[in-house]
């Protein structure tokens, strides 16, 4: 057995912590600073608590790459790296398969934003100004 | 000549700025003087000017009539780091504050117009000055040069480790297949945007930062400012967080800029947010590597999400 609280109880109460009394009582320049200490340990909190999505995005790039297999080790990677280059030889042109590219393009992105920056999954297709 | 103050500023993460407070005693420059004392960072990254070349493009912008610090004096006489001496500007560049806070913004359309119009006025550069060569020839087709130079930045990226960013090459591919006509080439400065100029009593006082300058198409300019990555605290107004895009490109247009309408900035946008993730993923690169350990630059990894969000949002349609 762990001991609890363990990684991600620590981060956010060492997070809170920080904020509520240490943040206000420095100067601008480190306060500045300490701002960013705590959004890195909440990026770091909210990785922790993600939920494993690694078999889906796999899943999904076999889909859209058609003829390849997951190798053993890191498919992820390779997978990825294989879709980018096909974009970049303008493989998704035609309608459907440019639907099915976009439709993963958004689920990793959304995500990488519950991570990175959460507050930014508020915006919506079609809204882009 | 007597320095009687002496603070460094805060901010640069390519250049280090040090506010002198100087007394000189006799000549053409007797008097106290607040200057501003530029030079690198240990971490200089390749891309930007020297100090002699950023100088240079400082004569320039002001002979131009755009709004810049003062270019005083140069060293570069090999005997320790380059540094130059401009004038001190009063004002406040913050971002968060200048698109959150309306009494240092009391009119809004206003300073929207000026950025325009002080804009149009760095676009009537055009190349053919000698002292300007170090900026090398114009691109003949300035969109897909970036396309090309962005592609090899993700390839030596992803290099070290297998990586790759789909969404940036979606973007860059969508780039490629919707490249418009270029229009003629001309001096854009390609960091224009609300963080990078001081306003003072409401009007902008100086454009700073000009280590990324070079030939381009003026639409790339028009195109970073507008985007929703530089707008702060409020992404509903599209010219910087500071007011409308209408206000913004009617005040380019006034003063000589091309007629744009916000609709044909939107390929420049996606081009604006492309750039800025390969400029996020080289900052964090420098943490990775261990070239230079720092939280700031860990963290603008996680900018880059953000990022292709709004590209696969601007990308759904043709442009």
């Amino acid at each position: 057995m762990k001991v609890e609280p363990a990684a991600a109880d620590l981060l956010d109460i060492a997070r809170a912590t920080l904020l509520a009394e240490i943040a206000p009582s420095l100067p601008a320049q480190q306060r500045y600073t300490a701002l960013m200490v705590a959004n890195a340990m909440a990026v770091a909190a909210r990785d922790l608590a993600a939920p494993a999505q690694d078999a889906d995005e796999i899943a999904r790039l076999a889909a859209l790459l058609g003829d390849w297999t997951p190798p053993g080790g890191d498919a992820l990677r390779e997978g990825t790296a294989r879709l980018a280059a096909r974009i970049r030889e303008g493989r998704f042109d035609e309608p459907a398969a440019k639907a099915l590219l976009l439709e993963h393009l958004r689920t990793t992105t959304r995500a990488r934003l519950a991570v990175s920056n959460p507050r930014a999954l508020a915006r919506q297709p079609g809204k882009a100004t | 000549m007597a320095i009687e103050g002496w603070e460094r500023l805060p901010g640069g993460a390519i250049q280090e700025n040090v506010a002198i407070d100087v007394s000189v005693a006799s000549g053409e420059h007797a008097g106290r003087h607040a200057w501003v004392l530029r030079t690198d960072a240990p971490s200089a990254v390749a891309v930007s000017h020297s100090r002699p070349e950023e100088f240079e493009l400082l004569r320039v912008a002001l002979a131009a009539g755009v709004r810049v610090p003062e270019p005083l004096f140069l060293c570069a006489d090999g005997e320790g780091p380059d540094f130059f001496v401009m004038g001190r500007v009063p004002g406040i560049a913050a971002g968060h504050r200048l698109s959150k806070e309306d009494s240092l913004v009391p009119d809004r359309p206003a300073l929207a117009r000026e950025l325009g119009e002080n804009l149009a006025r760095l676009h009537r550069v055009t190349p053919g000055a000698a002292s300007l060569a170090f900026l090398g020839e114009p691109p003949a087709d300035p969109a897909r040069a970036s396309i090309a130079a962005y592609r090899r930045d993700l390839d030596a990226l992803g290099a070290p480790r297998g990586e790759a960013w789909p969404a940036l090459e979606w973007g860059l591919a969508w780039c490629a297949r919707h490249a418009p006509e270029p229009l003629p080439a001309c001096l854009l400065h390609r960091d224009y945007r609300t963080g990078n100029y001081l306003v003072h009593e409401g009007r902008l006082a100086a454009v700073l930062d000009w280590e990324f300058a070079g030939w381009g198409d003026p639409r790339e300019d028009l195109g970073w400012m507008l985007a929703r990555c530089w707008r702060f605290a409020r992404p509903d107004r599209e010219a910087g967080g500071i007011g409308t895009a209408a206000d913004f490109l009617s005040g380019y247009a006034r003063a000589g800029g091309r007629e744009t309408g916000f609709a044909e900035t939107r390929y420049w946008q996606v081009m604006a947010h492309l750039r800025w993730a390969v400029i996020a993923l080289q900052q964090a690169e420098r943490h990775r590597s261990g070239a230079q350990a720092s939280l700031e630059l860990a963290l603008t990894a996680h900018i880059v999400p953000e990022l292709e969000q709004e590209v696969l949002l601007l990308t759904e349609g043709p442009p």
